[in-house]
């Protein structure tokens, strides 16, 4: 569905002086946004598209979705040019940026639906239907007639969702679908879309920092830093690799805070200390077999180190394996 | 092909339809604004009148239903074209936040789709002023008036290309608010509301280029005098020329459009 090779966009920028002189004095600088960036989406698919702040997220979604003239490279959505072709993709996608509305605000919801229904050419009888499928499907019977101004973030964001589904688009663009929102909404967002996913294998490109989301929606995750992709690989396997490692919380009878471990412990508190252990490197019971010899073990809880905690790390170092998150 | 012409007629009127439903859901600013734009427009005619009545009717050959026709046809054009169209008015704004993202993904004509994203409720005074004047002014002729209806709309379309130049400027210059007030609303209806005699030659050649003057106003109302067939033509070519030029210009220069992620700031 999206076919992407040698991709590059390269911004210009004014560097300016400090203070008054950078009234006057500036110069032009190439900034590269994005870096030969080859990607592969199939249908039906749903993809993390994640980096830091000023990585080339959106840079890159612009792109696949013709807001940005690529400065070099190819793109295909859904068979088509999104520069040359963009009309025709239109039809066929469905974006949506967190950070911007495409509701009118001083219009309840229904007539921007209304308008769109027009805008995607759909026939009166079938626009009908399809908004009562989506007021079902985002419980939106008590909103969708009062005025976008006078709804919640969280409204109007299930709301947004609404707008780009009524033409059904074949993929969906979403940036930071979940932003601002509260974990009932986030959970109700979530939900949809993969719902939506599920009943139409609609192909879902998806950037977030909320990694909720991710764990929660995506097959597979795309990490970009700097412009250039530096992990293109399936959720599963970013957890296999990177996820072998625990932290075991070890509750002794006793206080534990004069007695010296030799293995490094994380924590100390009283009689309870936590450790992280390496699954690829020591077995679990080798481990309780050494921390039991400390003192008589009352409980004991492992759970694996945070996608979150992984990301972080991969942000920071790249794409070498990290060793101590 | 008439189907998508169909539907993209269809889809401009409802967005025009709704546009205008957002803008009257304050209805009170709606009225007040256009009693103060009629207001605002009257006290110039009324200027004129004193003028005229101390120069025994007549200026240099200028009479008072000259003025009318001034302060009818460029009016007109401009109400219509803020009332209808003002979201061209809004492309420099949209261009530095980031806001034609939305124009770009959606799948109708860029320029139409985003003519009727806005809708200048004030310029509704300034429409019906001109409207009305120009009815005046036609002394009750319907032929004359119908004329005049047709340079009106000539005007519009003469006015939105100019409102696309000057905006879309903003991707090569950044933030041009302040030249494009100047270059509308000081130089375009100043130049327009004026009688075509009193200007020198170099304002005359800039009337027929950078500042399209003569034909929203003047050329029109030489037209409605005394008919021509060759100004006709001529005016009805510039129209398409401006048209055409706004549209090059416009999607030439999205070319370099950079988008935006725009938060509120101080600016």
């Amino acid at each position: 569905m999206i076919q992407v090779n040698n991709l590059n966009k390269v911004f210009t920028k004014k560097i300016k002086k400090p203070g008054i002189k950078g009234i006057f004095f500036s110069k032009k600088q190439e900034y590269q946004a994005v870096s030969n960036i080859h990607l592969t989406v199939k249908k039906g698919e749903i993809v993390a598209f994640v980096g830091p702040n000023g990585a080339g997220k959106s840079t890159t979604i612009k792109m696949l979705t013709g807001i940005l003239h690529p400065t070099s490279g190819e793109i295909l959505v859904a068979g088509l040019n999104p520069v040359k072709e963009r009309k025709k993709l239109a039809y066929r996608i469905g974006c949506m940026f967190g950070q911007k509305s495409s509701l009118w605000m001083h219009l309840p919801a229904i007539d921007t639906y209304q308008l769109y229904g027009a805008m995607y050419d759909i026939p009166k009888k079938e626009l009908a239907v399809r908004i009562q499928e989506i007021v079902e499907m985002f419980d939106l019977q008590d909103i969708i007639h009062i005025p976008v101004r006078k709804l919640s973030l969280g409204q109007r964001m299930i709301c947004e969702i609404g707008a780009i589904m009524l033409h059904k688009p074949e993929i969906l663009f979403l940036d930071e679908p979940t932003i601002g929102l509260d974990i009932v909404v986030k959970e109700k967002v979530r939900n949809a879309i993969l719902k939506i996913n599920q009943q139409n294998q609609t192909t879902i490109f998806l950037t977030s920092h909320d990694l909720g989301d991710i764990e929660r929606l995506c097959d597979r995750i795309i990490i970009i830093d700097h412009g250039v992709i530096i992990k293109d690989e399936s959720l599963e396997h970013l957890k296999k690799e990177y996820l072998t490692e625990k932290f075991i919380t070890i509750l002794y009878e006793d206080n534990m805070e004069d007695v010296t471990f030799d293995y490094p412990v994380v924590m100390r508190e009283k009689n309870k200390i936590v450790i992280k252990i390496d699954t690829e490197k020591n077995t679990m019971s080798s481990i309780l077999e050494k921390f039991m010899q400390y003192g008589n073990v009352i409980d004991l809880e492992a759970i694996p180190v945070p996608l979150e905690e992984v990301i972080y790390d991969i942000y920071t170092r790249g794409d070498e394996k990290c060793e101590n998150i | 092909m008439l189907m998508g012409v169909k539907n993209t007629i269809n889809f401009f009127i409802l967005s025009l339809k709704y546009n205008i439903k957002s803008s009257l859901e304050y209805k009170k600013s709606f009225i007040v604004q256009s009693i103060f734009m009629i207001l605002n427009n009257g006290f110039f005619l009324i200027f004129w009148a004193v003028v005229f009545q101390t120069n025994e009717g007549q200026i240099n050959g200028i009479e008072m239903n000259d003025i009318l026709y001034l302060w009818s046809l460029p009016v007109a054009s401009w109400g219509i074209a803020n009332f209808f169209f003002g979201g061209f008015r809004e492309i420099n704004r949209y261009v530095l936040t980031g806001g034609l993202d939305t124009y770009i993904l959606q799948p109708k004509n860029m320029l139409l789709n985003l003519a009727t994203s806005k809708c200048d409720f004030g310029a509704f005074g300034d429409m019906m002023y001109g409207l009305v004047v120009g009815w005046i002014a036609c002394g009750g002729s319907i032929w004359q008036y119908t004329q005049l209806l047709f340079y009106t709309i000539l005007g519009t379309i003469i006015t939105c290309a100019t409102f696309v130049m000057v905006r879309i400027i903003s991707i090569w210059l950044g933030e041009i608010e302040q030249v494009a007030h100047i270059y509308e609303n000081t130089l375009l209806i100043t130049l327009c509301n004026y009688p075509f005699e009193i200007f020198g030659g170099f304002m005359k050649f800039i009337m027929f280029t950078v500042v399209p003057a003569a034909y929203i106003s003047h050329l029109p109302i030489k037209l409605l005098g005394k008919f021509d067939g060759r100004i006709f033509l001529w005016i009805c070519l510039m129209t398409v020329v401006y048209t055409m030029m706004a549209i090059i210009i416009f999607y030439q220069s999205l070319k370099r459009y950079e988008s935006g992620n725009h938060i509120a700031m101080k600016e």
